[in-house]
C-alpha cells in the first residue's frame, strides 16, 4: 500500500476510510481538520486571546504546536499556556519539563497554577488521607482552576486537547449513566448557554481520533516515553473506552458514527437541557449550578 | 525470521517468530494487540503501518496512543 497523492511510504491508514497516507500528506491533512474545525464551529474570533490547556502530553502539545501554527498568519489572536500543576510526584513534574520546553520553543508565555498554591495542598498529599476518588478530585479541582486561571488571564477561549476518542467515550458513558444533562455540554464548544464568568471551552482536535493525534505528535517529535498517573483510578471510563476500541476493531467506523450521529442531536440536546439560572458559590464566588461549588464541597470533605 | 519487539507501554522487550516476509500485522496478532491503540515505528523511527513488509532481525516498537493520565 502507497500514499493515496504521492505514492510514497505511508505512515498511518485512516481510521475511518482505507486511506493511506505518506508522513507529508498526513501532516497536511492533520492541519487541515483541525483549522476546518475552527472555521466550521466558529471556535475563534478575530482578536481572541486563546489560553491553550497544556499538560505535556501529547494532545495539549499537538494542539499547542498547532495553535501557534494557526496564529501565524492571525497576529490580532493572542496565545497563552495553562498548565495545572495537581502535584503529582513523578508524573506531572515530568510533564511540566515537556510543556516548558515546548511553550518555549514556540515562543508561548505559559502560566502555571498549582494545587498546592491554589488549593493549599498537592495531590498527593491529599490522597493521604481520604476515600474520595483521585479521578473524582482532580477532574473537579482542575475544571475549577482553569476557568479561575482563564478568568484571571482574561482568556476569551480556552482551548483543550480532547481528540475524538475523549468525546466518543463520555457520549456513551452519559448514555450508560442515564446523564444527558452532562452530554448535553459537549460539542467542539462546551457549554449550554453563554455566561461570562464560564470561559468557553473549545475543542480543535475533535475531529481526529488518539491514534491520529498520536501519530502526528510522534512525527513532530510532541510525545515523550509513556508515562501513566499514578493515581489514575477512572475504572469506569478504562472499560467503556476498550469496549469502544474492540467494537471499532470488528466494526470500523463506529466511533464516527457515534460522535456523528451525536451531533445530529446535540442542539437538540442544549435546547432541552437549558440549564436554568446560574449562581455564584457563597464560598468562592466561581459559577455553579447549587449554593456552593463542587470544588469547595470536595474542599471542605477533605479538610 | 525472527523480530525484536520493544513494548514501550511495558517497557520490555520481546522476540516474535514468524514466516519470511511477514507483516507488521502478523507481529500484532502474534501478541494480541489491536493495531488500533497502537503506533509502529521502525529503528529509524519512521512510523510505519500494518502492511509494512518486516525483513530478519528487524527492530520494531509498539507505541501505545492512549495518554497515561
Amino acid at each position: 500500500m502507497v500514499c493515496k497523492h504521492c505514492k510514497e511510504k505511508p505512515v498511518i491508514t485512516l481510521p475511518n476510510s482505507n486511506v493511506s497516507l505518506c508522513k507529508k500528506h498526513f501532516m497536511l491533512y492533520f492541519q487541515k481538520k483541525v483549522f476546518k474545525t475552527i472555521r466550521q464551529y466558529n471556535l475563534i474570533d478575530e482578536g481572541d486571546h486563546v489560553g491553550v490547556a497544556v499538560s505535556g502530553g501529547k494532545d495539549s502539545l499537538t494542539l499547542l504546536y498547532l495553535m501557534s501554527v494557526f496564529l501565524e498568519k492571525r497576529r490580532k489572536i493572542k496565545l497563552t499556556a495553562i498548565l495545572i500543576d495537581e502535584g503529582i510526584d513523578n508524573y506531572r513534574d515530568k510533564t511540566i519539563i515537556d510543556a516548558k520546553k515546548w511553550c518555549r520553543e514556540l515562543g508561548v508565555p505559559l502560566k502555571i497554577y498549582s494545587y498546592k498554591n491554589e488549593i493549599g495542598e498537592k495531590l498527593d498529599d491529599i490522597l493521604k488521607r481520604t476515600k474520595e476518588r483521585s479521578c473524582s478530585i482532580c477532574g473537579v479541582f482542575r475544571r475549577y482552576l482553569l476557568n479561575k486561571a482563564a478568568k484571571e488571564l482574561k482568556i476569551d477561549k480556552l482551548a483543550t486537547g480532547h481528540n475524538l476518542d475523549d468525546e466518543v467515550q463520555s457520549i456513551v458513558m452519559n448514555q450508560l449513566k442515564n446523564n444527558m444533562k452532562t452530554s448535553a455540554r459537549l460539542g467542539p464548544i462546551t457549554g449550554v448557554k453563554y455566561d461570562k464568568r464560564f470561559v468557553k471551552r473549545i475543542k480543535p482536535l475533535y475531529f481526529l481520533t488518539e491514534k491520529e493525534v498520536m501519530t502526528y505528535a510522534y512525527l513532530n517529535g510532541l510525545t515523550s516515553k509513556f508515562n501513566a498517573c499514578p493515581h489514575s483510578d477512572d475504572g469506569f471510563r478504562t472499560y467503556v473506552r476498550e469496549w469502544i476500541n474492540s467494537f471499532e476493531a470488528r466494526f470500523p467506523g463506529s466511533k464516527h458514527a457515534i460522535l456523528n450521529s451525536f451531533l445530529e442531536v446535540l442542539p437538540l440536546l442544549k435546547k432541552g437541557f437549558d440549564v436554568g439560572e446560574i449562581k455564584e458559590c457563597k464560598e468562592c464566588g466561581e459559577p455553579c449550578s447549587q449554593k456552593v461549588c463542587q470544588s469547595c464541597q470536595i474542599i471542605k470533605r477533605i479538610k | 525470521m525472527k523480530i525484536k519487539v520493544y513494548l514501550e507501554e511495558k517497557d520490555k522487550e520481546e522476540f516474535v517468530e514468524l514466516e519470511e516476509n511477514s507483516r507488521v500485522r502478523d507481529v500484532l496478532n502474534n501478541l494480541n494487540i489491536d493495531p488500533g491503540i497502537v503506533i509502529i515505528a521502525n529503528k529509524h523511527n519512521e512510523v510505519v503501518t500494518v502492511d509494512y513488509v518486516l525483513k530478519d532481525n528487524e527492530e520494531i516498537k509498539i507505541i501505545p496512543v492512549i495518554s497515561g493520565g
